[in-house]
């Protein structure tokens, strides 16, 4: 089937960074048109980026779900009736090191465009733990401080407990918040430190290459349970986010995904809640966001988050846990 | 009146000599807590441990009135993180353990040495290893002054023996923190943290302190963003990183070595101890030179760096050194070294007791007098 234009009608801007893009593929599985493919030749990275169809523009919706669903921006969609501008703003910066499809590039952007639409970006201080994401000072441009592996709440209640005015949002992984860092993490709930906690679980250790980790389900291989997870070696995935909802000091937990457009969508909002509810309650707010690690699952991208769907949900079931006092905006 | 009025004034009526004017009966860890807040801490980092417990129970009750900051921690590596957080949110800032907890907080130290932040760490050393002992020792040397963490990092380390000087280096670890951008550690051991003494507290000096232009207190006005972080992946960056580092500990080494020499000029003997056991030995070379002996000692306050200025106008003959430490052998090997470094191969013999056993000025004397027999062969 091929589109015709329509005499007037205005065609949506829909660009792709061919040498920005790592060739995931996700927007080629997020587009209802199907008018994306990858590229003949390769790019600086080695891989076939994707653009759209010859023809693709006149039969595209602009429904903005391949700019919402890239983990690396490399996709703009702008139209002259709604302005989906995911992807790019002045503090998402940088070129991000994270594998092809990997999740937490698409939660890179969310907060960075959460910081900047809320105007917080001058009192605003992110800190990151080691693991993947101990580089995110290089993508988001405000202060951030370094922490040592499962200390991040400790840290950012040292900056908070000396700067009430700034707003502090720890960066942390399945095995830094729930493994080293599970009694730092604990007792940031029970003081009801004002932190915004992002809590990426992958259920898997990917820094290091795919190792056993907290979160990692019953029955899952890693490159330290080959045979996979079992209960009699390795006892049972840790669930946190309930547990954390059950302390008194936390006063807003959620579990999302980012695993497709709409739940993208959702996310955000999750996290803008947390920043608004870490300003008015001045307590924890966790936004768990069940992620994929294609590399560590040793996963297509598109596969990961089948298998995310398929069995991280079931054990780490998305919703909201604890509503901030007076409920969810509607 | 203020609690620490309250604190003080009770204090004094527990006192057995009346205090002189401007004089205060306090013991060492009351001295390092008072000297703190003297030297404008900005937030205090807790967890319980004997025999230190006094300094957060001093700054539990101080602090909230001041307005600052104390929060008792889930654990000492919690602590030193939030101490971590906060030196890098640019204020000044302290935590204290002893020595089990000091070990827990080693990973912190490396990354607060590598991210060169400033901060003030108090360790009460208890006889170990292991669990050990409450009783005070000496057997953190190597830990306080090697590196306890991981990299190679040095930082300034200071040993009171009086609890005059608990307060005086107190103000002076701080100074050095925000001076040279490093931590600093207060390393004294249990006994002269419990111990009573009157003293008189200095003024702290803010003068030449730089300014934390480097602290993420939010990119106010559209200033570039801050970053404290220990991580340099590339190892050409990571070399120059250390090699500045390493310029500055460079810097600590030449200008911060501080030591008492007491009557050794013209000694045969000179022995050198630190923190209790430098304290004891002064009252042995008392004892020795009212027995017709030449004994003098050197008492090393700055352990990091080394005070090798202090034995530079001691090499100019031969002399025997005798090392009194509250451990198996630690403070030695640096006293070998230097001597060495000095030009000197003189006999240096070692005495120590361990596992928090105090060793007396008669037992010191008599040490001197088997080891370095009066007209003995060499």
């Amino acid at each position: 089937m091929t589109g015709t234009v329509t005499e007037g009608a205005v065609l949506p801007r829909v660009e792709f960074d061919l040498q920005v893009c790592k060739g995931c593929g996700l927007c080629i599985e997020a587009c209802p048109e199907d008018i994306i493919e990858y590229v003949e030749s390769f790019n600086h990275r080695g891989v076939r980026p994707t653009q759209l169809v010859p023809d693709g523009l006149v039969r595209c919706s602009a429904c903005g779900n391949c700019a919402v669903v890239c983990p690396d921006g490399a996709v703009l969609v702008d139209n002259v009736r709604k302005h989906l501008h995911f992807g790019k703003n002045d503090l998402r910066i940088g070129d991000m090191h994270y594998c092809p499809g990997c999740d937490e590039g698409t939660v890179h952007e969310l907060l960075a465009e959460v910081i900047d639409e809320l105007g917080i970006k001058e009192i605003t201080v992110g800190v990151a733990s080691v693991g993947c994401t101990v580089f995110a000072y290089r993508y988001i441009d405000i202060d951030w401080q370094q922490a040592a592996h499962g200390r991040a709440t400790s840290v950012a209640w040292g900056i908070e407990c000396q700067h009430p005015e700034l707003r502090v949002f720890t960066l942390q992984g399945d095995g830094d918040l729930a493994g080293i860092g599970i009694g730092e993490t604990f007792h940031a709930a029970a003081r009801g430190d004002p932190t915004v906690i992002i809590f990426l679980n992958n259920a898997i250790y990917g820094m290091t290459g795919g190792q056993l980790a907290p979160t990692t389900l019953l029955g899952q291989i890693t490159s330290t349970s080959p045979q996979g997870r079992d209960v009699k070696n390795h006892g049972y995935p840790i669930v946190m986010t309930e547990a954390l909802a059950l302390q008194e000091g936390c006063s807003f937990a959620v579990r999302t995904s980012v695993h497709d457009a709409p739940s993208i969508r959702k996310t955000k909002k999750y996290i803008r809640q947390a920043f608004l509810n870490q300003a008015k309650n001045r307590s924890l707010s966790v936004v768990e966001v069940v992620s994929s690690c294609p590399s560590g699952w040793k996963l297509d991208p598109v596969d990961a988050h089948k298998y995310l769907v398929e069995h991280l949900f079931p054990v780490y079931k998305p919703g909201v846990i604890k509503e901030p006092p007076g409920g969810m905006p509607r | 009146m203020t609690a620490s009025a309250g604190v003080l004034e009770a204090t004094q009526g527990a006192a057995t000599e009346p205090a002189a004017e401007g004089e205060v009966l306090l013991k060492g860890c009351e001295a390092i807590a008072e000297a703190a807040i003297r030297s404008g801490i900005d937030a205090y980092f807790a967890y319980p441990i004997t025999p230190q417990t006094d300094i957060p129970e001093y700054l539990a009750e101080r602090l909230p009135g001041l307005g600052k900051t104390y929060t008792q921690a889930n654990s000492e590596i919690s602590a030193i993180n939030m101490v971590y957080g906060a030196a890098g949110a640019g204020r000044r800032c302290m935590t204290s353990s002893s020595s089990p907890g000091i070990s827990l907080k080693q990973e912190g130290i490396s990354y607060i040495a590598g991210a060169e932040l400033p901060c003030f760490i108090v360790n009460v050393m208890r006889g170990g290893p292991g669990l050990g002992t409450v009783y005070g020792s000496q057997e953190d040397y190597w830990q306080s002054v090697k590196g306890g963490g991981h990299g190679g990092y040095r930082m300034p380390v200071m040993a009171p023996a009086t609890v005059q000087e608990c307060a005086d280096l107190t103000m002076l670890c701080i100074r050095l923190a925000d001076l040279y951008r490093t931590p600093t550690l207060l390393c004294l051991d249990g006994t002269l943290a419990q111990m009573w003494e009157n003293l008189r507290f200095g003024k702290f000096d803010e003068s030449g302190l730089p300014p934390k232009g480097w602290a993420t207190t939010g990119r106010k006005g559209g200033r570039k963003p801050n970053l404290i972080s220990s991580i340099i992946i590339e190892p050409p960056e990571l070399e120059a990183h250390n090699r500045e580092l390493h310029a500055k500990y460079a810097r600590i080494a030449q200008r911060e070595q501080r030591w008492e020499e007491y009557q050794a000029d013209d000694a045969d003997v000179v022995i050198v101890a630190f923190g209790l056991a430098g304290r004891i030995a002064r009252t042995g070379v008392d004892l020795m030179r009212a027995a017709g002996r030449k004994v003098g000692l050197v008492r090393p306050i700055s352990l990091f760096p080394f005070p090798v200025d202090g034995f530079r106008p001691l090499v100019n003959r031969p002399r025997k050194w005798l090392v009194v430490e509250m451990n198996a052998g630690q403070m030695v090997e640096d006293v070998k070294t230097t001597l060495f470094d000095l030009g000197r191969v003189d006999p240096v013999k070692f005495y120590g007791r361990q596992g928090g056993v105090i060793p007396t000025p008669e037992e010191i004397a008599d040490v001197v007098a088997r080891e370095f027999p009066k007209g003995g062969a060499r």
